[in-house]
């Protein structure tokens, strides 16, 4: 590799959560890296950053303050960034733009790269479900992302399956595992804290939080746990969209009423260590699914695929 | 009651690595009688293995190698 600059798109908690130790050795490496951030987490991303004390240039493409937690302002956001140059001017030698998994900052991501010349390299490439709806717009994002970057990073079997046909005319990176696991077994504390009593709760996905019946649904599940007593706290960190619906829909007071506590969302290390020591948690998140796999925690996914 | 065999592609969906399933995780497909009898199971205790390569490491690695 003759280029010591580097292009690195992220955008959501996700995506910087697992770009960290990637990042960590970019910079030992001496790798100048450009983080590139879309601003779709935005809030949360800032303090994720300052793992990495300056060592790196950032960009910022957007000028929203706040996290994108509503559909509409994630069509005016994407827009926006999307017809924007997006010429980025102080990159004279990289040669790579690193892009990272299924959402609309990978896709930004994509843009971005080929708009400025640069090998786009996808990492958590070659996911598929092959149902075009299941997740949405995850699989199509994924379809084109894969399609259209110069090389392709796999981490398991089924992902190696999927890029075959690619094989021929993309470089392929194969990794052990997905670099989610370096997130997990970095960040935690070096004695297990002992285990309390707690269910530990996030949900996020437009199909659980739109979904009025589903949500409400959700919340009656939530009490019904309560009022059995498995747990003495039961604690729901939420995402903006999150705690949006669930006043939508007057569901705060009943959940307070019964106990269950609302919580902000608090940083990774912070949050990994909580879900540590917790009794179960219940999620519909990907990356939160995984990295409870990881410590082998007792886990629901909230989905139905 | 229930079969929490994962020979579904379903779960495998749900997790970026397949490698990862274990019989510790339930897809529930909104559920709430399975989610409770799953909940109400003594679970495994927890365990974590420390010693494997670096996925980040291996990733910068191989793409310096490019």
């Amino acid at each position: 590799m003759d280029s010591s600059e580097i292009l690195y798109v992220l955008g959501t908690k996700a995506q910087f959560i697992k770009s960290k130790f990637i990042l960590e050795n970019l910079i030992k490496n001496n790798f100048k890296v450009f983080i590139l951030d879309t601003g779709q987490h935005k809030e949360i991303t800032s303090s994720e950053l300052n793992y990495f004390k300056n060592n790196f240039e950032y960009i910022s493409i957007s000028d929203n303050k706040k996290n994108i937690s509503s559909i509409f302002s994630m069509i005016v956001w994407f827009s926006k960034v999307i017809f924007s140059s997006n010429k980025i001017e102080n990159l004279k030698e990289a040669k790579y733009c690193l892009i990272h998994g299924d959402t609309i900052s990978t896709l930004i991501g994509l843009i971005i790269g080929k708009k400025n010349n640069l090998e786009v390299v996808h990492i958590e490439s070659g996911l598929r479900s092959y149902n075009w709806f299941k997740p949405f717009p995850e699989e199509i994002i994924r379809t084109i992302v894969t399609r259209y970057s110069d090389i392709l990073s796999i981490d398991s079997e089924e992902a190696a399956n999927n890029v075959k046909k690619y094989q021929s005319k993309k470089k392929i990176i194969r990794l052990s595992r997905n670099t989610i696991y370096d997130s997990v077994v970095m960040t935690l504390n070096d004695e297990k804290p002992p285990e309390n009593d707690t269910l530990i709760v996030t949900i996020h996905r437009t199909e659980n939080i739109y979904n009025k019946k589903r949500l409400k649904s959700f919340v009656n599940l939530l009490i019904k746990l309560k009022n059995e007593n498995l747990y003495s706290e039961i604690e729901w960190y939420c995402h903006d969209i999150t705690i949006n619906a669930l006043e939508r829909n007057s569901l705060t007071t009943q959940l307070s009423n019964n106990g269950v506590n609302l919580k902000k969302l608090i940083l990774h290390d912070e949050f990994i260590n909580k879900i540590y020591s917790s009794k179960a948690v219940i999620t519909d998140g990907g990356s939160i699914a995984e990295e409870c796999s990881i410590m082998n925690l007792r886990t629901v996914i909230w989905r139905d695929v | 009651m229930f079969d929490y065999e994962f020979k579904n592609r379903d779960l495998e969906r749900c997790l970026e690595n397949i490698e990862y399933l274990n019989n510790n995780m339930l897809l529930s497909k909104y559920n709430h009688d399975e989610i409770i009898y799953f909940l109400n199971e003594i679970s495994y205790s927890n365990k974590i293995s420390l010693d494997e390569t670096s996925p980040s490491q291996q990733f910068v690695e191989q793409l310096m190698s490019i």
